[in-house]
C-alpha cells in the first residue's frame, strides 16, 4: 500500500501540479484547500508526510504546523512548507514549529519527490 | 483628502508596474503613456482634482471587476492546461515504459518537468493581483469615507501595502528594482 501525503494549498491549480509529481512517484495524495481543512482532515487521515503552502485563508500553514506539532498522533509527522515565501524570519517560523524542510515555490516535481523520500523513506 | 488624491497617483503608477506582466503587458503600453500625460498636465490636474474622487469611485471597482474576469479566465484556461498536461504525462511515463527510448525519454521527461515548473507561474501571478485588487478595495473604501484604518499618508499606505507583500518580487517591483535570483533548492531545518 502507497504511503499518503497531505497536500494542503488554496491553489488547486497548484495542488494539481503536486498531486501529478508524487502520484508519479508512487504515492498516494490528499488534498486539503487550507489549514483548517487540513486540520479538519486529521482525525481521519493518516498521512506519512505533509506539504504545506504558507499563505492560506481561514488557517495558515505556519499555524496547521504548529497544530500537527502538538497533535498527539501526528506530531512526528514531517511536514515541508512549499511556498512563495522566501523570508527568513517566515523560515526561522518553520523551523521553530517543527518544519523539516522549506521549499520556495516554483519548485522542480523531481526536487520535491527527492525531499518527500529522504524525509519518509 | 490630498492625500488620498496623491495616493491614488500612486496606486495609478504601482498598477502599470503590477500589469507588466506577461498578461497584462499589452494593456500596460496603452496604460504607461496616459500616466506621463496626466502628469505633463500639471495645471490641468489641479483644475480636475476636485472630480478625482468622484472619477476613482467610478472606476476603480471596474478596475476590480476586470481583473477578477481576466483572472478568473486565466485559471479556467490553467486547469484546463492541467488537465490535458496530465494526460500527456501519463502517456509519455507508458510509452517510455513500453520502449526503450533512451535519451529521448529523458529528454521528454526533462521537458515535462519544465512545464510543470512554467504551469506554477499561475499561482504568482495569481497571488500579487490578489494583492493589487485587495488594495484597490481598501482604496475605495478610503475614497468612500467607509475606511477605519486611520492611515494618515502615502507613506502610511505604501508601507501597510508592503507589508502585506509574500514574494520577494513583489517587493522588488514595489520598489522598482529587478527581483534577486531565487534560491531553487530545497533547505532542510
Amino acid at each position: 500500500m502507497s504511503k499518503v501525503i497531505m497536500v494542503v494549498d488554496d491553489s488547486s491549480s497548484f495542488r494539481t501540479v503536486v498531486k501529478l509529481a508524487l502520484q508519479k512517484a508512487g504515492y498516494t495524495v490528499q488534498e486539503a484547500g487550507d489549514g483548517q481543512e487540513a486540520a479538519d482532515k486529521l482525525p481521519t487521515v493518516k498521512p506519512s508526510l505533509i506539504v504545506c503552502d504558507v499563505n492560506m485563508p481561514r488557517m495558515d500553514g505556519l499555524t496547521f504546523a504548529k497544530l500537527v506539532r502538538n497533535h498527539p498522533v501526528h506530531k512526528f509527522t514531517p511536514i515541508i512548507m512549499l511556498t512563495t515565501e522566501s523570508q527568513e524570519s517566515k523560515k526561522e517560523e518553520g523551523k521553530a514549529a517543527g518544519v523539516r524542510a522549506w521549499i520556495t515555490k516554483p519548485f522542480q516535481p523531481s526536487q520535491l519527490v527527492d525531499a518527500v523520500k529522504r524525509l519518509c523513506p | 483628502m490630498d492625500w488620498k488624491l496623491v495616493l491614488l497617483g500612486g496606486v495609478l503608477a504601482l498598477m502599470g508596474g503590477f500589469w507588466a506582466g506577461q498578461v497584462w503587458s499589452k494593456r500596460r503600453a496603452q496604460f504607461a503613456p496616459c500616466v506621463q500625460t496626466t502628469q505633463h498636465k500639471g495645471a490641468v490636474m489641479q483644475s480636475s482634482h476636485a472630480v478625482l474622487p468622484t472619477i476613482a469611485k467610478a472606476v476603480l471597482p471596474v478596475w476590480i471587476r476586470q481583473i477578477d474576469a481576466a483572472r478568473q479566465h486565466s485559471e479556467k484556461s490553467v486547469a484546463d492546461l492541467l488537465d490535458s498536461f496530465a494526460l500527456i504525462s501519463q502517456q509519455v511515463d507508458m510509452l517510455i515504459a513500453a520502449a526503450s527510448l533512451g535519451e529521448a525519454g529523458s529528454s521528454l521527461q526533462n521537458e515535462l518537468e519544465r512545464v510543470a515548473v512554467s504551469l506554477q507561474s499561475h499561482d504568482r501571478l495569481s497571488q500579487i493581483l490578489n494583492a493589487v485588487t485587495d488594495d484597490i478595495q481598501k482604496l475605495v473604501l478610503c475614497v468612500n469615507g467607509d475606511s477605519d484604518e486611520g492611515l494618515q499618508s502615502p507613506e502610511d499606505w505604501l508601507q501597510r501595502l508592503e507589508a502585506s507583500y509574500t514574494m520577494e518580487e513583489m517587493n522588488a517591483t514595489h520598489h522598482e528594482r529587478e527581483p534577486g535570483k531565487q534560491s531553487s533548492g530545497v533547505q532542510y531545518f
